[in-house]
């Protein structure tokens, strides 16, 4: 259980890794 | 409901067996209040504005990189750290680099607590020879502290040793603090900029909050905690004779570990008698006041600040209250010196504190009224000498119904989840508020950094609805607010709400959550609510009716938290990006003053009916169905 929940952590901080990436490229193109 | 909790004419407003003088009722429409509760609020809201001044000058002076003579032999520790982690304070950041450093930062203290958690049983420090935590609680857990957030599904002395205690959590109160006043730090730098691409680094803004202004006060707040009796030790539990022994029956269980039944089918019932206690110790004070300061609230002890370990005398109780609200309310000084402008602070500190102090008044007022139902069954619930009156349920005698709702309107005003009583136990409408004040977003004063923050996005709101009003682009502190900013404060605003509503609504449909509901109807809908509520705000107290220590609460309720803190800190970072490569434009004709009474009003205004537009329906099902079955 503890690789599902490090896992799980590390996929949410990537995914916000993401939306970071996605408004930046939101605010350039404004 | 008046007719049932009127003042009895031998014993009405000022009556002669009111001996004591704080006890004088004020009737004033529907608010019941005593004017000992109205002399301590008021000190309260005093004392909190009258140091919102000096801390918040300090603190701007701390950001603006300012030396500060008495902490001047700081610097060189501040310098060693940079060194220690190969950074180079002069070197600014993007809001995207700003953003992964943080994210970064708080996954590693996340994965730190979350190993603690699993591996305290072979570390040090664990005089009660404490088992690993369970890997859905210590996610929880380790979520619950790296978001400031602070909800407990455990018990901190039968769980945590003094390692976990002192390690991972106290210096996640730290961390997580300071990661809000950085991102608040990042989003002021936005405004004060001009055509600049960075906003500041990250770790030096972290860092300069941990040095200079969280680490000081702690170490006051917890040197007057001690002094106050606030344990602070590494000594075992200690067991201790009563004064009085103690006797109960309870049924007998047999080697199957079931209840014993006789020869009709009734349990076998045995004698207990208890002569010794076990009293849990630790390094108390100085996790309670990081946790108070940082707007933490996680409690060493289960009861948290009901504890008398963790909150022992009315003074200390003063102390842990004033200082919940204490740096968020500075920070809107520090907010108005470096954006230039004093005034901006004052009106946004002016809009939190009107809500504030509405809402206590409707919480000491619902408390003092007590229970409706005991009410109508002819029991005497008015203030006296004797009894202190009103809903005395679940609430510690030493500090008394003022003091448990202001201190319920304080913490969840701040994202603070500590408690100094039990908010199950309170009224619907008691119980409503502090909910209500999660659901509004925790901006009225709200978390260090994070309410602060959150408030200027409602901000950004106001002034785009007045520039639609009025037909302007609309502008905050000379920057022009337009489409991307808007998109931003949009997703900072409408997150939350989400994460707990949707986070309710599937608690209360699938079995897992429903299982955990032990009391049915309205209440039990509220308590869920409530769970949601708190984590989906980043909060962390607790109904504590909800048996929430299970698989699925530890997870969805973990998961709430994190969408709760990183995706509204992502676009408020976001904003603070797109505001500093902005030109500053002179205020004009139609420019809307942002610090003038009718701006106030405005933002209250919002805030208050984002709020009640999204909750009000939820809450319908919860607290205020409970009040009207009460009173019907």
């Amino acid at each position: 259980m503890d690789i599902v929940f490090i896992l799980l952590s590390a996929g949410f901080f990537l995914l916000t890794g993401a939306l970071v990436y996605v408004f930046e490229k939101l605010r350039s193109a404004s | 409901v008046r007719h049932e909790l009127a003042v009895s004419p031998e014993r009405g407003p000022c009556a002669a067996d009111f001996r004591l003088p704080g006890f004088c009722i004020v009737l004033s429409g529907e608010i019941l209040m005593t004017s000992n509760g109205f002399l301590q609020i008021a000190v309260y809201v005093i004392v909190l504005l009258g140091l919102a001044k000096p801390l918040g000058g300090y603190m701007a002076r701390i950001y603006r990189d300012k030396s500060i003579r008495p902490m001047r032999w700081v610097g060189s520790i501040e310098s060693l750290i940079y060194r220690l982690g190969g950074v180079k304070p002069e070197q600014e950041m993007r809001w995207t680099e700003y953003a992964a450093a943080l994210l970064v930062f708080n996954l590693l203290g996340l994965i730190a607590v979350y190993a603690l958690q699993r591996f305290q049983s072979y570390l040090p420090l664990n005089p009660q020879h404490l088992a690993a935590v369970t890997p859905d609680s210590a996610f929880n857990t380790a979520v619950s502290f790296a978001t400031n957030t602070n909800w407990q599904g455990y018990g901190g002395e039968t769980t945590m040793s003094y390692l976990t205690q002192t390690l991972g959590l106290t210096v996640q109160n730290f961390a997580s603090a300071a990661t809000g006043m950085a991102v608040l730090v990042a989003l002021i730098r936005g405004f004060i900029r001009r055509n600049q691409e960075t906003i500041g680094n990250f770790w030096v803004d972290m860092t300069r909050s941990t040095l200079y202004i969280l680490l000081p006060l702690s170490l006051l707040l917890a040197l007057a905690l001690v002094a106050q009796g606030v344990v602070q030790t590494f000594s075992p539990y200690q067991t201790v004779a009563l004064a009085e022994a103690v006797s109960y029956e309870q049924p007998k269980l047999g080697a199957d570990g079931q209840p014993v039944k006789n020869h009709e089918g009734k349990p076998v019932l045995e004698k207990i008698e208890v002569r010794e206690q076990t009293l849990a110790l630790g390094p108390a004070a100085s996790q309670i006041a990081i946790k108070q300061l940082g707007t933490n609230g996680g409690g060493f002890f289960n009861v948290n600040s009901a504890h008398p370990f963790e909150n022992p005398t009315p003074l200390s109780n003063f102390l842990e209250m004033l200082s919940i609200l204490l740096i968020p309310a500075a920070l809107c000084y520090t907010f108005g010196v470096m954006v230039g402008d004093t005034r901006q602070g004052w009106a946004i500190l002016g809009a939190m504190t009107v809500i504030f102090v509405a809402m206590i008044f409707v919480t000491v007022s619902a408390e003092q009224q007590g229970n409706p139902v005991l009410a109508s069954l002819g029991a005497d619930q008015m203030p006296s000498h004797a009894p202190a009156g009103g809903n005395m349920e679940g609430k510690e005698t030493r500090f008394g119904i003022v003091n448990s709702a202001l201190w319920a309107v304080a913490t969840t005003s701040a994202s603070n989840g500590s408690v100094n009583a039990m908010h199950d136990s309170f009224t619907p409408i008691g119980g409503m508020i502090p909910m209500w004040l999660m659901q509004l977003g925790e901006v009225v004063y709200g978390g260090v950094g994070s309410g602060l923050y959150g408030m200027i996005v409602f901000a950004l709101v106001a002034v785009f609805v007045a520039g639609l009003m009025i037909g302007r682009t609309p502008e905050y502190l000379g920057k022009k607010i337009e489409a991307f900013e808007m998109k931003m404060a949009s997703v900072a605003i409408l997150i939350p709400p989400l994460v707990v509503l949707g986070g309710a609504a599937i608690a209360v449909m699938v079995a897992a959550g429903k299982s955990s509901v032990f009391n049915p109807g309205a209440h039990g809908f509220s308590e869920v609510l409530y769970a949601f509520s708190s984590a989906g705000n980043n909060n962390g107290s607790a109904f504590a009716g909800l048996s929430a220590n299970t698989p699925f609460y530890n997870f969805m309720l973990g998961l709430a938290m994190l969408f709760a803190r990183y995706w509204l800190a992502v676009p408020v970072l976001a904003i603070a990006g797109s505001l500093a490569a902005k030109k500053i434009v002179p205020a004009g004709s139609g420019t809307l003053p942002t610090h003038t009474p009718l701006f106030v009003a405005l933002l209250i205004g919002t805030v208050l009916m984002v709020g009640a537009l999204t909750f009000i329906p939820a809450l319908a099902l919860g607290p205020i169905v409970e009040h009207l079955q009460m009173t019907k």
